[in-house]
């Protein structure tokens, strides 16, 4: 009897809740979401050196490497967006060799056994590389996602930046915290 | 009483044990059989009543998983309708406000999971605190394939893949780098194994061998519990509850950065447990209370290197019951036992990177622990040194080496029940091994192959090679396969030690003798690693971003295992007069498992997430070899449940509470006369303020006690009762 006292409580408590949700608030984006509103929101303030010869001129084009975080909330920020008159387009990969035709290069999580020669391949290129690979920025990424109090951070390493020759705005940097 | 027809049943089964062999000297146990049964029904059924009545209570358990699938279902489906009119427009957000957002799960680490050619499952930090978890062990329940039993209170038989035993000597365990497992008994003393719950970043959990890399012991598993780098995502915490089972329970933790590249946490943790169920009459006895404390600091030393020291030390005392044998009338006592259990550790790692992808990490750390109680007094101290070094040769070829030495020194202080011959001993062992990971088809086909060498002073050089094969038939699709060796290298016990195991009335059916039989088990010097080859294939894959499956089958060979042999009998002259009947611990038997183990996981929206698993294996067909197996005897390397079935729910009813349900089904140890149940429980955060923490944890919910394991070592179970528990965390 006990027992059925119990597993109704249970039930009870269980369906409050559901009830409770029903009327419940607008739900927190995921981390994902915001992390691709932080992607998109990066180009904005980011320039890239005109000399780089580009046929693809009047596109933008981020790439997701390794297993994609984002499930296609990338896709959802990014529609129809223009940055600079460019078109804004995002492609996912698995191979290291093909990251090196993009401007914006995310590194996912599932990449971080091989990340250091990753980042060597992409030394010195006009490359954004973004990433939330623990201490990304340190190991020589240009911005890395970290979380703090359950909202998502980044950090810019500002020599990384320097190398690939692109132009990081100044509210950007004032945003984030400095990796030297 | 009970406790007597109990012991009575245990001596039956050795001495049925015995009477498998064909080189029995013992004429009197030629009708074994004739032990009553009603006595054994006595002894086995009366204390799992409890158990029979789940059979009882089928509506409960149903209602049960409706309400977990009628809470998950609607939140889920709440949300999915509610995603796209309600989304805040992340698009058109300012950085400043991103930054301002605050998201419901913020991973800290990635699971390559479907990389490892092998069956592993991580358990995550998160995940464990969700579930009210409240002990490794309790955490480890949720891992598919793992057999997890309390003995009583404070003991615990974890094991994979079959052989499980309260020193369930076939699975390594390891904290930090640390390996846990006693040298000295062949298994882990579980009730030591423990950190602050907060602090766990993620338990791994590898099923089958494993001992290429991790080395001898790694047979049929190996557990490796990570705690969390202190600094960034940790803060300081103050966590007090108390509960039906919990008394009381406290931690305390600070984490604060030192200097400029180094952050430190500093924890104390303690608790005190009341007895299980005592409901069968017995006082169980089994409360027990321990404090613990430590600290890791985590430092960089250059941009490229880094160090980590930490520490822990604890201090506790556990009671239980023994029911032990003894030579005089009645021949069986039960002993009421406080044991003192002391023991601490420190590590120190260092680890550098270079530019090129190299990297070096020089592991040294001591570990020392001791226990104290009529039945067992030892201490044992291991130093061990560990370097590793791993390198990419081309874009196709990694590698991997390493090598270690390692120095266990114990000492036993011989008692009534066991005793080792020499009482004490130091003795090393050192390995080196090597790995090369090789993609022949980059992103689609890749081999791994390394081995082990392993120097044992004690049993000599084993060899621990492994290959594994790893195919991308598609992204997203994970086949493969393995092919491995390892050894179990015989405890000290196995090879010095005198066990006391069972004493035979005289003038018994069993002992037609006017004079008692002490029956001892014996180690021998010349005993031999046990060794496992093992055939491996899985399949994982990620159906969408919400759904992942990992399936695994796995057939196991193993040769040398333990068996016992009946020596002749000795005559005992003092007094009162005794007849010896020696037991020989040898390896000579052979066995085959086999089974298949199965994951799955569904996040049908970013607050609700299902875990289900169920693992079924086929233990001991076609057993071989000589003398009596281990595993044949009612309590020894049991082939644990043929079936276990989990379901594990969490759900963020709103943006700060979460509601977890799980629900395990084990089915019968069937050797044991332990019956198959179904428990369940469920767990309610509520996280008041960003800084506080509320929650109500109820755990083993759907039955008010139940058995699940009989210890091969006299320890009397207790049932697991049903608990509830309640905690307040402050982050200050």
């Amino acid at each position: 009897m006990r027992r059925l006292i119990f597993t109704f409580v249970a039930l009870l408590c269980l369906s409050f809740c559901t009830a409770m949700q029903v009327g419940a608030q607008a739900k927190a984006p995921s981390e994902y979401a915001v992390k691709a509103a932080f992607l998109y929101n990066f180009t904005k303030f980011v320039e890239w050196p005109p000399d780089v010869p580009d046929e693809k001129d009047s596109l933008l084009q981020i790439c997701v490497i390794g297993e994609n975080p984002f499930g296609n909330e990338l896709e959802n920020i990014i529609e129809g967006m223009k940055v600079g008159g460019k078109s804004v387009t995002v492609s996912y990969t698995r191979s290291a060799e093909e990251i090196l035709s993009y401007d914006v290069v995310f590194i996912a999580q599932s990449e971080e056994s091989t990340l250091d020669r990753m980042l060597k391949i992409l030394t010195n290129r006009a490359i954004l590389t973004v990433s939330d690979i623990d201490d990304f920025a340190e190991r020589g990424g240009t911005i890395g996602f970290f979380a703090e109090d359950d909202r998502i951070r980044f950090e810019i390493n500002v020599d990384a930046a320097e190398e690939t020759g692109l132009q990081i705005s100044s509210k950007l940097l004032r945003l984030a915290r400095i990796v030297d | 009483m009970e406790i007597i027809l109990e012991e009575l049943t245990n001596i039956e089964a050795v001495l049925m044990g015995m009477n498998l062999l064909k080189s029995s000297h013992m004429e009197f146990v030629s009708e074994p059989h004739n032990i009553s049964t009603e006595l054994r029904r006595g002894a086995c059924w009366r204390p799992f009543q409890g158990v029979k009545e789940y059979m009882m209570n089928s509506l409960t358990v149903r209602i049960f998983v409706f309400a977990i699938l009628v809470g998950g279902f609607l939140n889920g489906s709440t949300w999915a309708s509610q995603a796209g009119s309600e989304d805040l427009d992340l698009a058109q957000m300012s950085l400043e406000d991103l930054m301002d957002i605050k998201v419901t799960s913020v991973s800290k680490k990635a699971e390559k999971l479907s990389d490892a050619a092998a069956a592993i499952y991580v358990l995550t930090g998160e995940e464990i605190r969700k579930s009210g978890a409240r002990t490794i062990p309790d955490a480890l329940r949720m891992v598919p394939g793992l057999h997890v039993a309390n003995i009583d209170g404070s003991t615990w038989a974890i094991s994979a893949r079959g052989f499980n035993a309260s020193f369930s000597n076939k699975l390594l365990v390891l904290i930090d780098g640390r390996t846990v497992y006693s040298p000295l008994f062949s298994g882990v003393w579980w009730d030591v194994q423990d950190v602050l719950m907060e602090d766990i970043d993620r338990i791994e959990v590898i099923r089958g061998p494993g001992a290429t890399l991790w080395g001898a012991n790694a047979v049929n598993g190996v557990i490796n519990i990570t705690t969390k780098q202190p600094g960034k995502s940790q803060e300081t915490m103050l966590v007090v509850g108390s509960g039906t089972y919990e008394r009381g329970a406290g931690a305390l933790r600070y984490n604060g950065p030192v200097g400029n590249n180094g952050s430190l946490r500093v924890y104390g943790k303690y608790f005190d447990r009341n007895e299980f169920d005592a409901s069968s009459g017995i006082d169980t006895k089994d409360d027990w209370w321990m404090g613990r404390g430590g600290f890791r600091y985590d430092g960089a030393l250059s941009d490229l290197s880094d160090i980590t020291v930490q520490s822990d030390v604890y201090n506790g005392k556990a009671g239980a019951n023994y029911v032990v044998p003894d030579i005089n009338a009645p021949y069986t006592t039960v002993l009421q036992e406080q044991t003192d259990i002391t023991g601490g550790n420190i590590l120190a790692r260092f680890s550098r990177q270079s530019q090129s992808g190299n990297q070096h990490t020089v592991q040294v750390y001591f570990d020392q622990a001791a226990r104290k109680d009529t039945w067992v007094d030892f201490s044992r101290k291991t130093y061990d040194l560990d370097y590793q070094h791993s390198f990419g040769v081309s874009s196709q070829l990694d590698v991997i080496w390493g090598g270690g030495y390692r120095v266990n020194h114990d000492k036993v202080t011989s008692g009534l029940y066991i005793s080792m011959n020499p009482t004490e001993r130091t003795y090393g062992l050192g390995n080196i091994f090597a790995q090369i990971d090789y993609a022949i088809v980059p992103n689609r086909l890749e081999l791994t192959l390394g081995t082990k060498l392993e120097y044992h002073e004690l049993t000599d050089l084993e060899i621990q090679p492994s290959g594994h094969i790893l195919w991308h038939p598609a992204r997203d699709h994970t086949l493969w396969a393995s092919v491995s060796r390892a050894v179990r290298t015989p405890s000290r016990v196995d090879r010095e030690g005198e066990l006391f195991i069972a004493a035979v009335p005289p003038l018994s059916l069993a002992n037609p003798t006017p004079i008692p039989v002490k029956v001892v088990f014996r180690g021998i010097s010349e005993n031999r690693s046990e060794n496992l080859v093992a055939y491996e294939v899985g399949y994982r894959s990620t159906l969408s971003n919400r759904i992942t499956l990992d399936v695994t089958g796995f057939y196991s060979r193993y040769n040398d295992l333990l068996s016992l042999a009946i020596g002749e009998p000795e005559f005992d002259e003092n007094y009162p007069a005794y007849i010896i009947l020696p037991v020989d611990i040898m390896n000579t038997r052979d066995a085959e498992t086999y089974g298949v183990e199965f994951a799955g996981a569904w996040k049908t929206s970013e607050r609700v997430e299902f875990k289900l698993s169920y693992s079924h294996q086929w233990s001991y067909a076609g057993f071989g070899g000589e003398g009596v197996s281990f595993g044949s005897l009612k309590s020894f390397e049991s082939p644990g449940p043929s079936n276990q079935f989990s379901l594990y729910a969490t759900t963020e009813v709103r943006r700060n509470i979460n509601v977890t349900t799980q629900i395990r089904y084990v089915d019968e140890v069937e050797r044991q006369g332990i019956s198959s149940y179904v428990t369940g429980d469920l767990r309610l955060g509520w996280q008041v303020l960003p800084q506080l923490e509320l929650s109500v944890t109820g755990q083993d919910l759907l039955e008010k006690s139940h058995t699940e394991f009989i210890s091969e070592m006299g320890r009397i179970s207790t049932g697991v009762e049903r608990r509830f528990h309640a905690d307040l965390k402050l982050a200050l």
